[in-house]
């Protein structure tokens, strides 16, 4: 029993993860219509910045994750520029093979520029240690994971269904042309959105560093189809379906890869895999409402 | 009722592919007035208003909007000039409540008071929308859909309405309805430019009217010399 | 006069085979090793690339889970073409002895390998052509994933991630290049055939090809089998070549070189996918010592490996934002076409 329950426990935190990145891919699927290949580097490239910033530039950790979330936005746009907006309206498949090429682009690059060994994420020093109750160990990092994601996820769910720019997005989501004779920036809320979904990568990269203590350049390749799959059990386009699509799969997958026998943890990849399958057969339009037509 | 001249197109051509669907539409609707554009299906009517709107942009002609050239304006920019648009087939956000709608119309608006009063007035004019103002929109039926694009549209105060359709699908009652909203709309200040099938009550509550044919103006006048004309009598008000 | 025509006209097949198998054989005399293997690699890139045009171009089935056809056409082969004491004695693997024992020549492989990745192909689409759009694309990246993971965790099956060696160097011009023009002739046919323009008006309009009376899944399963078939042959041809089979190189980065392929010269052209399938062998190839690290003017440069993948985004996105029906877009190489583009500038 406390080997379930502390399974659990590190499966909110790869469920945490994957949440706060399938919230901001599911944002730019619904406002898009396409899926984001590329999304993964953006989360890689967090996680970069932010390593960089506490490892060789020695900044305490709190500007260090600022950074990183900044270096998330940052490639996020750039993908945005040359990725997608020069081919805006040509259909899902050019779309896709363009995100497919800045996803591998990029982290070829990362990878010729800082090879694939894993590096050193270091914890901050009031994050380190565990809370026992009784055979069970609290992380605190776990803690500190699962404040994050509840904070960010509230502010979140504000900015989405309260504020004008989330209804705007929601909209746009479901009919961009209507939305914009109501005189909505259908452009400006590309950017916005990209800019939040980012963000949320950055977090998520945050999250990782602090979980697993080790970042490399291929850590995006695949996080971004997981990101996908909870997009897809949480309905397209729904930011809340895909938090809580994310947890599911995230502890499903600590849960299943628990108690597989040890000669099969190969086939750990095949999980996400199981629940897409489930999840197109008995519900195709996800948990949730999808924000999508 | 001013003689202020709104909306002009002049010799608009504008279409999708390789033929043009507008050949030289010239319309004009002054300050304070509600014009009616009739014709069969398929002659242009849609494509007039997204013409005007920015949907679409045309290749000749000009259009202009309290005087300022609005010819390649993008949609949303043509939008927060004052001009509003209810859609043929009503195109209600289905994903968002009926309030969440609404708002979506007000994105324009500036202040939470403008919010509250536009919302206020939409809410008069049609109680049935502030009855199911927290259900989701694509749950709605086909007049409540229209109302609730109407008020959509209403929501930013607009100086011109585009109205394409309003009566498709409705029961007489509801037709009554938009006809009344209109005329209090138009009452207070919005002038409407209306595309309807229903030639009858179009002829009833505007000032002008437009027929179109096959991508061109055909026939323009008053609304009563329009429904005391033969040829419109015969064809689009089925009187022999 | 119309002895003569009648003469060219028949006389044209043997003669053209001749000049080819002429030509064949002189590149594999006198070609030095470096670039006759680059005619090679070009060849084989063609068969995968002519074949993935057909799901891909021809019927808009946009798959990217070649590599993984590729995996069981050349396990499938491999353990049957590997020498027997290295299944046996040096990898110690866990399978029949019907087939460690075994050891055949390479028509039967080939055919073996082909089969079996049209089988996994088709078994493939059965499920995931009933998926609309971007889940069908994702359930063929996952299919290419899982084939990865499920190679390098087998051991016992397949030695794993560090995959299988000793294979005998069966690949040679004539295979491939005879395979090679095999795959263009049928390509070509099938282009003017019902079965083909069935799978291009598939790929046009589905709804539009349904209501003409194509059988939607029955044809969308032919292109599939079709094309995984040859693309297993690609793999089984390649690995021939370069003498090994990783588990890793047949995931992502394979499956986007050869989309890059058909991308360049064209999504729907059978001459697009020859000529992208050219100038990405040339590109790879040349940049290859680059990749090593090399000296200029006494400093060295150091390894950049992957900066053939990173070029090839860069370019894939170039070519989708400036011309993305690629080289040939959807026409196919003709003489007359050339004749007349010629006159026609002669003349402006």
């Amino acid at each position: 029993m406390t080997y379930f329950i502390q399974q659990m426990l590190n499966g909110v935190c790869w469920g945490s993860v994957l949440a706060m990145l399938g919230a901001g891919y599911t944002m730019t699927f619904g406002i898009i219509g396409l899926v984001n290949f590329a999304h993964g580097e953006v989360f890689m490239a967090g996680a970069f910045a932010a390593y960089f910033a506490l490892h060789v530039a020695g900044l305490p950790f709190g500007v260090a994750a600022v950074l990183g979330i900044l270096g998330a936005i940052a490639i996020g746009l750039l993908v945005e520029r040359i990725a997608f907006r020069p081919v805006r309206g040509s259909g899902m498949i050019t779309l896709f093979i363009t995100s497919f090429a800045a996803s591998i682009g990029i982290r070829t690059l990362f990878v010729m520029l800082f090879t694939d060994r894993a590096k050193p994420f270091s914890m901050p020093a009031f994050l380190k240690g565990a809370y026992l109750i009784g055979d069970l160990f609290i992380f605190k990092k776990t803690i500190a994971v699962v404040i994050v994601l509840v904070v960010v996820g509230a502010l979140l769910m504000y900015l989405v269904k309260k504020t004008k720019t989330g209804i705007a997005m929601r909209a746009m989501s479901y009919d961009s042309e209507t939305a914009q004779s109501m005189g909505i920036n259908t452009e400006r809320i590309i950017i916005i959105t990209f800019i939040i979904a980012s963000a949320l990568a950055g977090v998520a990269a945050i999250m990782w560093g602090v979980s697993y203590g080790r970042i490399r350049s291929s850590m995006g390749m695949m996080p971004v189809v997981d990101a996908f799959i909870a997009s897809v059990i949480g309905g397209l386009g729904n930011v809340f379906g895909a938090i809580v699509g994310g947890l599911i799969l995230g502890i499903g997958e600590t849960l299943f890869v628990a108690y597989l026998p040890p000669d099969l943890i190969g086939l750990r990849t095949l999980f996400v895999w199981i629940v897409l399958f489930i999840i197109i057969i008995v519900k195709p339009s996800g948990l949730f409402r999808a924000n999508i037509k | 009722m001013s003689t202020e001249l709104l909306l002009e197109l002049s010799e608009v051509t504008a279409g999708y592919g390789k033929m043009p669907v507008l050949h030289g539409v010239s319309i004009k609707c002054h300050r304070g007035e509600i014009v009616t554009l009739l014709g069969a299906n398929g002659v242009g009517k849609t494509t007039t208003l997204r013409t005007i709107l920015g949907q679409l942009k045309p290749r000749d002609g000009e259009i202009k909007f309290n005087g300022a050239d609005i010819t390649r304006l993008p949609p949303h920019k043509t939008a927060a000039l004052g001009v509003a648009h209810s859609p043929e087939g009503r195109n209600i956000f289905g994903n968002l409540t009926v309030i969440e709608n609404l708002r979506a119309g007000a994105h324009l608006l500036k202040t939470r008071k403008e919010l509250k009063e536009h919302l206020d007035r939409v809410y008069s004019m049609f109680p049935r929308l502030k009855e199911r103002r927290t259900q989701i929109a694509g749950s709605l039926s086909g007049g409540e859909q229209q109302m609730l694009a109407m008020g959509r549209a209403l929501m930013s105060n607009p100086r011109l309405m585009l109205l394409d359709e309003p009566s498709l699908g409705l029961a007489p009652q509801l037709v009554k309805l938009v006809a009344d909203t209109l005329t209090e709309v138009n009452r207070t200040g919005t002038s409407v430019l209306l595309v309807e099938q229903n030639a009858r009550l179009a002829l009833e509550i505007s000032r002008y009217g437009y027929v179109m044919e096959k991508g061109a103006i055909a026939l323009e006048g008053d609304a009563k010399e329009l429904s005391a004309d033969e040829q419109v009598k015969k064809v689009y008000l089925g009187i022999a | 006069m119309r002895v003569r025509e009648r003469f060219t006209a028949v006389a044209r097949y043997p003669i053209g085979i001749g000049l080819v198998v002429l030509v064949l054989f002189l590149l594999d005399r006198f070609l030095p090793g470096f670039w006759l293997t680059l005619f090679l690699l070009f060849g084989i890139n063609t068969i995968l690339a002519v074949s993935l045009n057909i799901t891909n171009g021809w019927a808009n089935l946009f798959s990217i889970g070649h590599g993984g056809i590729m995996l069981a056409g050349g396990y499938a082969a491999a353990l049957f073409t590997l020498p027997v004491f290295f299944k046996v004695d040096i990898i110690g693997l866990h399978l029949p002895g019907w087939i460690l024992n075994a050891q055949i020549p390479f028509l039967p492989a080939l055919l073996l390998g082909g089969v079996v990745g049209s089988i996994v192909g088709i078994l493939l689409a059965l499920p995931a052509l009933r998926l609309r759009g971007i889940y069908f694309i994702l359930v063929t990246l996952g299919f290419n994933l899982i084939m990865v993971s499920i190679a390098e965790n087998l051991p016992n099956y397949t030695n794993g991630a560090m995959g299988l060696r000793q294979f005998p160097l069966y690949t040679n011009i004539w295979w491939v290049w005879g395979i090679a023009f095999l795959v263009i002739y049928i390509a070509l046919r099938l282009r003017k055939s019902y079965i083909g323009r069935a799978f291009i008006a598939i790929g046009r309009d589905q709804e539009l090809a349904e209501h003409m009376g194509i059988n939607l899944l029955k044809y969308k399963i032919y292109a599939f089998g079709l094309s995984t078939f040859f693309t297993a042959i690609g793999g089984i041809l390649w690995v021939h070549l370069i003498l090994n089979l990783f588990p890793n190189a047949f995931s992502l980065a394979l499956v986007f070189h050869v989309v890059t392929m058909i991308v360049i010269g064209g999504m729907g052209s059978v001459s697009g996918a020859v000529i992208g399938a050219a100038i990405i062998t040339g590109f790879t190839e040349v940049l290859a010592p680059i990749e090593e690290g090399f000296q200029v003017f006494g400093a060295q440069v150091p390894h950049l490996f992957g900066l053939t993948t990173l070029l090839l985004a860069v370019v894939l996105i170039l070519i989708l934002i400036l011309r993305p029906q690629g080289i040939m877009g959807e026409r196919e190489f003709s003489l007359q076409g050339l004749r007349k583009r010629l006159s026609r500038s002669k003349a402006e």
